[in-house]
């Protein structure tokens, strides 16, 4: 019996400080419960999911980076004509195997991206540039931002990059 | 409500360091390769002055934005005696949300690669 006694120890006090009063009006109105509902869904819906949305875009954006990457290794070493191939290794080859990979799986590449190569002589040298569009679709389709990329809309971007071709001959074959 | 507001404060200044961050390590990286395909480029000629010019000439390529503001060759050491040519390209990045005493960043990236225009010794 002695948390009886201690619980109304405790309220005779709480009455004696004035604290009774605000404890009894919150718990009367139910003002915290009310809030609760309209805070969770402003937190939710413009901070958490567009937050998520941002990584998930990020995360794809460093896959395609990656892709890229691996296409511009790949163009620099062979020629020409099989570099501007449609159905070749660049153009087709790596970003099939890319797909099914964790990398190409978990970026949310919605078509298929769309590669150009191009060679630019300079300086003795020959650049090879690989430009690749990828549409990225948001995670979480947010309906309050209905055209905001990355969020409410496919977030569309191109990534080119360059490189230095490996044998100078394979710009004329 | 309160509580909504004060998470607010908290989560959007951490969102936009976030994305601060990965400005900074995606120019990062593109000084990085800017740097090898420079050396590279500097790695195809036979002497200094044509080290330079080529590597000179891999930085002419980079195209400038909001983001990078300008990239430049800092320094070709081209070392026929070991065969190797080394370069240090600089980057001048512009946050995209400019922190008190931090909107800029000044990256510098180095490459060694081997000369490529001699014939290797037997």
């Amino acid at each position: 019996m002695s948390f009886v006694r201690d619980y109304i120890k405790r309220e005779r006090s709480c009455v004696a400080s004035g604290c009774a009063g605000v404890r009894r009006r919150r718990s009367r109105t139910g003002a915290a419960i009310a809030e609760f509902g309209p805070a969770l869904f402003i937190l939710f819906f413009f901070a958490l999911f567009p937050a998520v949305d941002l990584i998930g875009v990020g995360l794809s954006y460093c896959s395609c980076m990656s892709l890229v990457d691996l296409q511009l290794r790949e163009a620099c070493k062979i020629p020409r004509t099989q570099a501007l191939d449609p159905k070749g290794s660049v153009q087709m080859g790596i970003p099939n195997a890319w797909r099914p990979t964790v990398m190409g799986g978990a970026s949310s590449v919605g078509d298929y991206p769309v590669t150009q190569v191009e060679y630019n002589p300079s300086m003795g040298n020959i650049y090879v540039t690989v430009t690749t569009t990828f549409y990225i679709h948001p995670l979480l389709q947010i309906p309050f931002f209905p055209n905001v990329p990355a969020i409410g809309a496919p977030f569309v971007t191109t990534i080119a990059k360059s490189r230095i071709l490996e044998n100078p001959a394979f710009a004329a074959q | 409500m309160i509580e909504t507001m004060t998470a607010f404060l908290i989560l959007i200044p951490v969102g936009l360091a976030a994305f601060n961050l990965f400005v900074l390590v995606s120019t990062t990286q593109i000084n990085e390769q800017l740097a090898e395909t420079a050396s590279r480029a500097a790695a195809t000629k036979g002497d200094q002055q044509g080290a330079l010019n080529a590597a000179q000439d891999a930085v002419d390529h980079v195209a400038t934005s909001n983001v990078i503001q300008s990239a430049a060759l800092e320094q070709v050491n081209f070392d026929p005696v070991a065969g190797f040519v080394n370069v240090t390209t600089t980057m001048v990045v512009k946050l995209p949300v400019p922190l008190p005493y931090f909107s800029e960043a000044n990256c510098r990236a180095n490459s060694i690669q081997p000369i490529v225009s001699t014939p290797a010794p037997r």
